[in-house]
């Protein structure tokens, strides 16, 4: 198994290792990146900018676990 | 694209408190060109293993002072395993007793390291262990 598959079956170590070779610009890692694509594009990309200590990284925790939240009435998301 | 930095979790397992030797490896390590993450004090071998598949690191560096290792270390090497991480190469250093080097070593610990030894042969080492890798 590629570790593109690897880590669409949800495996964490296939996904670090993945992280590794496009972090490093490996070739293998382009070509994940081009396998693991169809399965993108229903993200946001949201910024949050503040001053020092005003709580960016406590709003971000918060949201994230907003987001995983499954929507209420329907236990799959 | 540049030669692949080799990744090295330095980390405190257990309860004792004094990581100044863990800095300075962590420090030396950066310095030879390496990428080190360290964990900080008193993490379990959960959050080691844990920190080490999420990292995808070549090598960890455990620090230990308190006489713990013949508990710790096993502990952490078994968990390592359990994860599919038996590449990672795991070096010590600490007070460790030397008739427990020779047992740690067996378990698969790659070096031992006590007061006195220098940071250039800790950095030699680990270059040595990934030689072959670009």
């Amino acid at each position: 198994m590629s570790l593109a598959e690897s880590v669409l079956a949800g495996e964490s170590l296939a996904l670090a290792q993945l992280l590794t070779q496009v972090e490093n610009g490996l070739p293998e890692g382009r070509l994940a990146l081009d396998k693991l694509f169809p399965y993108t594009g229903r993200a946001h990309l949201i910024g949050v900018t503040g001053g020092t200590g005003t709580g960016k990284s406590s709003l971000v925790n918060q949201l994230a676990l907003h987001y995983r939240k499954p929507p209420a009435g329907n236990p799959d998301g | 694209m540049a030669e692949l930095k080799i990744r090295v979790l330095v980390a405190k397992p257990g309860l004792d408190g004094h990581d100044r030797g863990a800095k300075v490896v962590a420090r030396a390590l950066r310095d030879a060109g390496m990428e080190v993450i360290y964990t900080g004090l008193r993490q379990t071998p959960e959050m080691i293993a844990e920190a080490a598949l999420q990292e995808d690191v070549n090598a960890i560096g455990l620090s230990i002072l308190s006489g713990a290792h013949m508990t710790l270390v096993p502990r952490i090497l078994e968990l390592l395993k359990v994860n599919g991480l038996e590449h990672v190469k795991v070096f010590l250093g600490g007070i460790i007793p030397d008739q427990d080097v020779h047992r740690l070593k067996e378990m698969g610990v790659t070096g031992v390291y006590g007061p006195g030894a220098s940071t250039e042969m800790i950095v030699n080492d680990i270059r040595q262990a990934f030689a072959d890798r670009n």
